[in-house]
């Protein structure tokens, strides 16, 4: 062995995890070499003062009053068991598919023009999955149902305000957006309420 | 504590026995995670006497770690949510820290480099902070007065107990040089601590 190998085998050697073979010829080098003894040696000798030294000290100021400010806000993750995700998607894809039905059902040059037939189309598709939602919301919780129900209200107070403001501004193209905008909410909503019962 | 009222999936799995602070730290990291700063605060308060250590130890001085202790929280809060509990928080903290640690040496060296090609700068070694001859010091005195590169191998694989193959991965250097350096520190620190 030359003394790279000697090197490289150190933490071995303190360890006792050399080969018989390997030993040996450590030794035998070690015995002839007063580098790598003195390498050794010092290796050991630190390794006793290291195990010493603190794993945690304490800043002399506190820190976070320099990182709190650094923090961009982080939009809110929500994490789902697999299962809710699998039921949420069949759900979300029968949804869409359903919306896209109604939206291509009649052909072009049948299909009512202007925003008062988008909007029965988003009214068709909410009713359907209203209807699935009250199917289910029966073997919900009481606690979740009055969660849920709640959260409902306020959605459907939005676009009730949404369609109230279009009423008094129909050429308003801003806020027929925030109507398709409430009735796309409720839709989500819809799905995702109903899929808790497959869960539940 | 109560548990979080959005399940956690990685949380149970990333918690090893003795290796986070208290048993509501799942709550507070799955706060976290979900963007809740006073529990990232939690976060931080259990674990920044350990990062701060780290890296006092590779710093040029304290200043410079409290800085660099910060800016390792904050690339923290954003990369939190790409945390998957493949190992403990811990780990995946330390790791992250020693390569924004690592990642500041790299861009001050090379700044120094650009400086010094200009002819501004003509040595690149840092201040030598060798202890006072004469003076027993304590071990960590003679860390901070190793040359940086000699200085991190020693402190990762020594102190910190990481690999030749991780260092020289994390460090960008050979396993070779990352061996050398260890020798050249142990060599360094023996000869301090024996005057």
């Amino acid at each position: 062995m030359n003394c790279e190998m000697i090197h490289d085998r150190f933490d071995s050697k303190q360890a006792g995890t050399l080969d018989p073979a390997e030993r040996e010829a450590f030794e035998l080098h070690l015995a002839g070499c007063a580098d790598c003894w003195a390498d050794l040696e010092a290796s050991r000798f630190l390794a006793a003062r290291t195990a010493d030294l603190r794993r945690e000290i304490t800043p002399p100021t506190d820190l976070w009053t320099g990182i709190a400010p650094r923090l961009q806000p982080r939009t809110r993750r929500l994490t789902l068991p697999v299962g809710w995700l699998a039921a949420a998607a069949v759900l979300l894809v029968a949804g869409t598919s359903a919306l896209t039905v109604l939206l291509v059902r009649r052909p072009a040059a049948e299909a009512p023009t202007g925003f008062a037939a988008t909007e029965a189309r988003y009214q068709e598709a909410t009713l359907e999955l209203a209807t699935v939602y009250r199917q289910a919301r029966d073997s919900l919780a009481p606690a979740t149902r009055v969660v849920l129900e709640r959260n409902l209200a306020v959605i459907e107070r939005a676009l009730g305000e949404a369609r109230d403001a279009l009423r008094a501004d129909p050429a308003n193209r801003a806020i027929e957006e925030m109507v398709v905008a409430a009735y796309q909410r409720k839709i989500a909503f819809l799905e995702r309420a109903a899929a808790l019962d497959r869960k539940t | 504590m109560t548990s979080p009222a959005f399940p956690i999936p990685f949380a149970r799995t990333a918690t090893q026995p003795g290796s986070e602070p208290d048993r509501g730290f799942d709550t507070h990291l799955a706060l976290a995670v979900q963007g809740d700063e006073r529990g990232f605060e939690r976060i931080y308060r259990a674990h920044v006497g350990r990062i701060y250590a780290l890296a006092l130890r590779l710093a040029d001085n304290a200043g410079h770690a409290e800085e660099l202790t910060q800016d390792v929280f904050v690339r923290t809060w954003e990369r939190l949510a790409s945390f998957r509990g493949e190992s403990s928080f811990s780990t995946w903290l330390h790791r992250l820290a020693v390569n924004v640690i690592l990642s500041d040496r790299r861009s001050a060296w090379r700044r120094t480099r650009r400086i010094s090609a200009d002819g501004e700068v003509a040595e690149l070694e840092p201040d030598s902070r060798a202890p006072t001859p004469g003076l027993r010091l304590d071990l960590d005195q003679c860390i901070a007065g190793l040359p940086p590169g000699a200085r991190t191998v020693f402190v990762l694989h020594d102190v910190e107990g990481y690999e030749h193959a991780e260092i020289a991965a994390i460090a960008g250097i050979a396993v070779g040089t990352s061996k050398a350096q260890l020798f050249r520190a142990r060599r360094l620190l023996r000869e301090a601590l024996d005057r």
